[in-house]
């Protein structure tokens, strides 16, 4: 490919509309709601999710459960430990939450394997996950002191550093949200370069850390530094 | 991508929200209910066994404890037995000496009255041959009352053959 060229006007174009959220339909209420594809591709993760939810729980065993039963006891077993020890006992009540936000963040980074496009992509998504963690963690900071403890925990550890305080509230959402989906696109980004340098067998290593690595990691991350925050808020 | 709109935001929102209800009802809860059953069966089990175990080391102890009565029984069993059989042995042989006692008793008291009987007659004996000789001596003219006389005489100077020591 030659710099400028004719093909990377069209490679580009054609990275451009991909990355692009197109309008699929519009609901004519309120002079009209634009449906974006991410919208649609999150109702198809939860549709598929709530099914899945309902076939693997729909014959729970109590004695001898069969190797299904097994791995989604596992599995849940895994999440809530991990959760438990970052909220600590406290902060026990808002694991289904971060529960349900990990399996769906990791199920839209990891959707475009099956050719759908990554819900995570669109930056209103990942802006309506940071914005809902963020509630969720300042929501806990006044659950745990009330709302008298949870103004003064913006002067916590000294009156100086007041205004920070106050900043990250506008700062972390912020900074979740640019994380996440800087990472999707980027890395949705770097796969079509490598792939349109080279489609066969060099993508795949590549895709291994891009497209399956890089997803579930950045779902961890943020679910870790919204646990780590709502502990934080719990503790002080 | 990078066109934000509030309706799609609040969209998400509302479609997470649903997710994570759905999800709790679904998926958490169930499982946790689950889980829950299967601790409260395990702790079931584990108490029943603990009863169980307890009933069966009481068990034993009852058992020891009769094992032991029984042999302390026996042990007094044999014990009364061998008193039981000291004490008719002794009976026996005591009622034995009594009886050969008595027997010899009844013999000695035999030869007593055997002995007396001999004596009685050798008094009455000696008496007539004392009233014979008596009679011889005085003749005919003797009647019943000097006999009499006579004959006790003859007693308190002869005397019983004990009564030695009678002048």
């Amino acid at each position: 490919m030659k710099k400028g060229g004719r093909k990377t006007e069209a490679f580009k174009e054609d990275l451009l509309r991909q990355i692009n959220c197109d309008t699929v339909f519009t609901i004519p209420v309120f002079g009209g709601i634009p449906v974006l594809e991410s919208t649609v591709v999150i109702w198809i993760i939860m549709a598929v999710l709530i099914l899945m939810s309902i076939w693997l729980t729909h014959d729970l065993r109590v004695e001898n459960p069969g190797k299904k039963q097994l791995m989604v006891e596992a599995g849940i077993d895994w999440l809530e430990n991990f959760f438990r020890d970052l909220l600590g006992e406290k902060g026990k009540r808002y694991t289904p939450y971060m529960m349900t936000i990990i399996i769906f963040i990791t199920v839209s980074n990891l959707i475009g394997l099956l050719g759908f496009k990554p819900p995570t992509k669109d930056i209103n998504v990942t802006a309506a996950l940071a914005i809902m963690s963020i509630i969720v963690i300042e929501y806990a900071g006044i659950h745990a002191s009330g709302v008298g403890g949870w103004i003064k925990s913006f002067a916590h550890p000294m009156a100086l550093i007041t205004p920070i305080n106050i900043l990250e509230i506008a700062i972390r959402p912020v900074s979740l949200c640019m994380r996440l989906f800087g990472n999707v696109v980027g890395a949705f980004v770097v796969m079509e370069l490598i792939k349109g340098v080279c489609p066969i067998l060099l993508p795949f290593p590549f895709s291994l850390y891009f497209d399956i690595f890089d997803g579930v990691i950045q779902a961890y991350v943020f679910c870790l530094l919204t646990s780590l925050f709502i502990s934080e808020q719990i503790e002080a | 991508m990078l066109n934000i709109s509030f309706w799609n935001m609040a969209g998400v929102v509302i479609e997470v929200l649903l997710l994570y209800l759905c999800l709790k009802k679904f998926l958490f809860k169930p499982i946790k209910a689950i889980q829950e059953k299967r601790q409260a069966m395990i702790d079931g089990q584990m108490q029943h066994a603990e009863q169980k175990n307890s009933e069966a080391l009481e068990l034993k102890s009852q058992y020891e404890e009769k094992i032991a009565s029984m042999q302390d029984e026996s042990d007094q069993m044999i014990e009364k037995a061998k008193k039981d059989a000291q004490f008719e042995y002794e009976r026996i042989i005591s009622q034995a000496n009594s009886e050969a006692g008595s027997l010899m008793k009844k013999a000695k008291d035999n030869i007593e009255l055997e002995r007396e009987k001999a004596k009685h007659e050798m008094e009455s004996q000696v008496a007539d041959l004392a009233l014979l000789a008596a009679s011889r001596i005085l003749g005919e003219k003797s009647g019943a009352e000097s006999d009499q006389a006579l004959y006790d005489q003859f007693l308190n100077k002869a005397g019983d053959s004990d009564d030695r020591d009678r002048n």
